[in-house]
């Protein structure tokens, strides 16, 4: 037996709302909920009386589970919970304890067993459950589950600047009594939209506490509301707002939720000695350097010293015919390389790069063009120069003390990057990540072993003439016609054009070489190989020799028929240390094993 | 079967078969033994059945039975011709595959 006493009959307690200090409670099991975009466990827990199995682990919580240490007869001490009403899809609503914080007081291998003979709780619980947690089921299917509150509570949480405040990061859609105390750290414009469904305007606020972040709506009679109430770089009380999940299209934020405002959201400005220390703007700067292995239309925050600035330019947009003024700025930091990043409309007006300021920039929009990685602002982007932050004063310090550093360009538009440091992919992954199906061609690289050539017409006769390296027709009087030039040669270049089929352990593609490539993996020119009446001997000895590749996808047409066509736009000899450090970062990523060993 | 170890492994695989990565040191004066550095830094003793012919230098793998902190046993051990070898990388990667008890699966 065992000497630890659950606190019996603490579970009803809770689920009918009162509130009980510290319980000790039983596991007895645990599951994964699932669905949604976040890990969820449901916990069915036991006081010795009864079993609740409406019990949800915060999300903190769940390296509990994965490693083991909640398993089944483990004896916990709840510290923290709170008891939320939820939307099911049965007309029945629950109660859900969500479990915040909790101690193992003994685990389940040790104990073994069950406690007791506890009754299933759920089946009283629907007459004992607090009336003060109404749950409307949401019409809107693709939300898991969000419970707007009930107006009296939003009223009564209208005096709410002297309640106790939640951090940011603990709202979710399974609670829903909770104020938080943010700063507004940005606003965007009333936009209208209209489209098949109707007609609407919106605005967004982004809100942070020293948790964490989030993004705000409000559509239409709350956008008219709060415009202009709210002002950013304020601090706000805000409570009652429905939390669905992200939609990370369109938002940068580094949170699963967002929320909308509603009828019953109260808003109270915070006042100056309640403020605290309230953070503000919170930026997690990528280096420069590292945009490269960032995929496009991913946000992230920058800060650079911007070197160099273009003139100002106008683009006319694709859907519409409005115009749009741009400016392209260049911006270096410690990681020594540089990038581009477009301004739009007045940012890119005002912009002056004559005393080569320090540039932040929240959620800039990573894109990809010819292969070279650029930033550009968006709506939801954050301009700041010279921002008084110590990374600012630090990059500006570092910055006056260079006089001839080289940076590597990360936008430049190449195929040659195919360093080891770009971003590896698989070979069936261009089959799965359907590269080049797409309008555009798309590049990417990887790591092959040449399989197989296929062997003869390995060159084809160019156009001396330079710059031009179309092919030439035989007259087969000893002269040679170049329909480009409309010009006769008495001589042609040979050049050549290898298909060649590259494999990893996932897959293999055909790929074509063309001159400078080819030339590299065979060691010998063009010309020798042109010239050569057979099969020349450098491509059976180049055989099985690995590379990292820079590839170029993309769908062409031939009389109808559709063909996706590799190219190769650069070759590189594989570094292969570089390549273990690479693979020790991943699988410590992986399995998590962080940076200890 | 051997197993790919650094110095603070020995104890682990005391009296199995190993293969250590390392850099040379220096010979006993005798020639029975040689010490190398492991790639976790940790000097290690390697007694040989013979008396050491060759000049050793730079990197070496040593293959032999572990005797825990007493070092290896040598059956064999080659001489790599490149310097170009990074033992702390290799390192690395002998602990990785050491906390995985399967690595194949």
């Amino acid at each position: 037996m065992t000497d630890i006493k659950l606190s019996e009959g603490s579970l009803k307690a809770i689920m009918s709302g009162e509130d009980v200090q510290n319980p000790v409670m039983q596991i007895l099991g645990t599951k994964k909920i699932p669905g949604g975009n976040t890990e969820r466990y449901r916990v069915l827990i036991s006081d010795g009386v009864n079993i609740n199995s409406f019990a949800m682990l915060a999300t903190q919580l769940n390296d509990l589970i994965v490693n083991g240490s909640l398993c089944e007869f483990t004896i916990v001490q709840i510290k923290r919970h709170i008891v939320s009403g939820v939307a099911s899809n049965s007309a029945m609503n629950r109660s859900v304890m969500i479990i915040l914080e909790l101690d193992i007081i003994k685990t389940g291998t040790e104990i073994g067993f069950k406690i007791g003979n506890p009754q299933s709780l759920t089946a009283d619980s629907s007459s004992t459950q607090q009336p003060a947690v109404v749950a409307k089921p949401q019409t809107n299917g693709s939300s898991t589950a969000a419970a707007s509150g009930n107006r009296t509570n939003g009223i009564g949480g209208a005096g709410g600047s002297a309640t106790q405040t939640h951090p940011i990061v603990s709202l979710s859609p399974y609670q829903n009594k909770w104020t938080i105390k943010a700063r507004v750290t940005n606003k965007t414009p009333i936009r209208e939209w209209n489209n098949a469904r109707g007609s609407g305007k919106l605005f967004s606020i982004d809100l942070l506490d020293d948790s964490g972040e989030i993004r705000a709506t409000m559509f239409n009679a709350e956008c008219d509301r709060f415009h202009d109430m709210i002002e950013k770089d304020k601090v706000y009380f805000i409570s009652n707002c429905t939390l669905k999940p992200a939609n990370k299209k369109f938002s940068s934020i580094n949170n699963d939720y967002e929320m909308s405002f509603t009828h019953a959201t109260t808003v109270i400005p915070c006042n100056e000695e309640e403020v605290g220390d309230m953070p503000s703007v919170k930026y997690t700067f990528v280096p420069l350097k590292s945009i490269v292995e960032i995929s496009p239309d991913e946000n992230i925050d920058v800060l650079g010293v911007c070197i160099d600035a273009a003139e100002l330019s106008s683009v006319t947009g694709k859907t519409n015919q409005k115009t749009y003024t741009k400016r392209d700025i260049t911006l270096v930091d410690q990681s020594q390389a540089s990038v581009t990043m477009t301004l739009w409309g007045k940012d890119a007006e005002t912009f002056d790069a004559s005393n080569k300021p320090v540039v932040a920039v929240k959620a800039a929009r990573v894109q990809e063009f010819q292969g070279g990685k650029t930033l550009s602002l968006s709506m939801s982007s954050v301009l700041s120069l010279n921002p008084d932050i110590p990374e600012g004063h630090k990059l500006q310090g570092w910055y006056s003390n260079q006089s001839n550093t080289k940076f590597e360009p990360v936008s430049q538009r190449t195929g040659g990057g195919a360093g080891a440091g770009g971003n590896m992919i698989l070979i069936r992954e261009i089959q799965d990540q359907q590269l080049g199906m797409g309008d555009k061609a798309d590049y990417c690289s990887v790591r092959g072993i040449i399989q197989v050539f296929r062997g003869s017409n390995t060159t084809y006769k160019a156009c001396p003439s330079q710059d031009c390296n179309k092919k030439v027709i035989d007259q087969n009087n000893g002269m040679y016609r170049c329909e480009k030039c409309a010009k006769e040669y008495n001589t042609f270049n040979y050049r050549l054009i290898l298909p060649v089929m590259i494999g990893d352990w996932t897959n293999s593609v055909w790929v074509t070489l063309f001159q400078a490539e080819a030339e590299s993996i065979l060691g010998v020119t063009a010309q020798d190989v042109g010239e050569s009446t057979e099969d020349h001997p450098s491509l059976k000895k180049a055989l099985f020799s690995q590379y990292a590749f820079r590839l170029r996808a993309k769908m062409e047409h031939y009389n109808d028929e559709k063909k996706l066509k590799i190219t190769c736009a650069g070759i590189k000899k594989i570094d292969h240390l570089d390549l273990s450090k690479k693979f020790i970062a991943e699988i410590k990523e992986l399995a998590g094993l962080g940076s200890a060993n | 079967m051997r197993y790919a170890v650094n110095g603070s492994m020995l104890i682990k695989y005391m009296d199995q078969s190993v293969s250590l990565m390392g850099r040379f040191i220096r010979a006993s004066p005798d020639g029975r033994s040689f010490s190398v550095q492991a790639p976790d830094d940790l000097v290690v003793n390697c007694t040989l059945g013979d008396v050491l012919t060759e000049d050793l230098s730079g990197h070496v793998m040593v293959v032999g039975k572990s005797r825990g902190k007493h070092g290896i046993e040598c059956d064999e051990f080659f001489q790599i011709p490149s310097e170009k070898f990074d033992l702390e990388t290799y390192n690395q990667a002998v602990s990785i595959i050491d906390s995985i008890p399967n690595p194949w699966r």
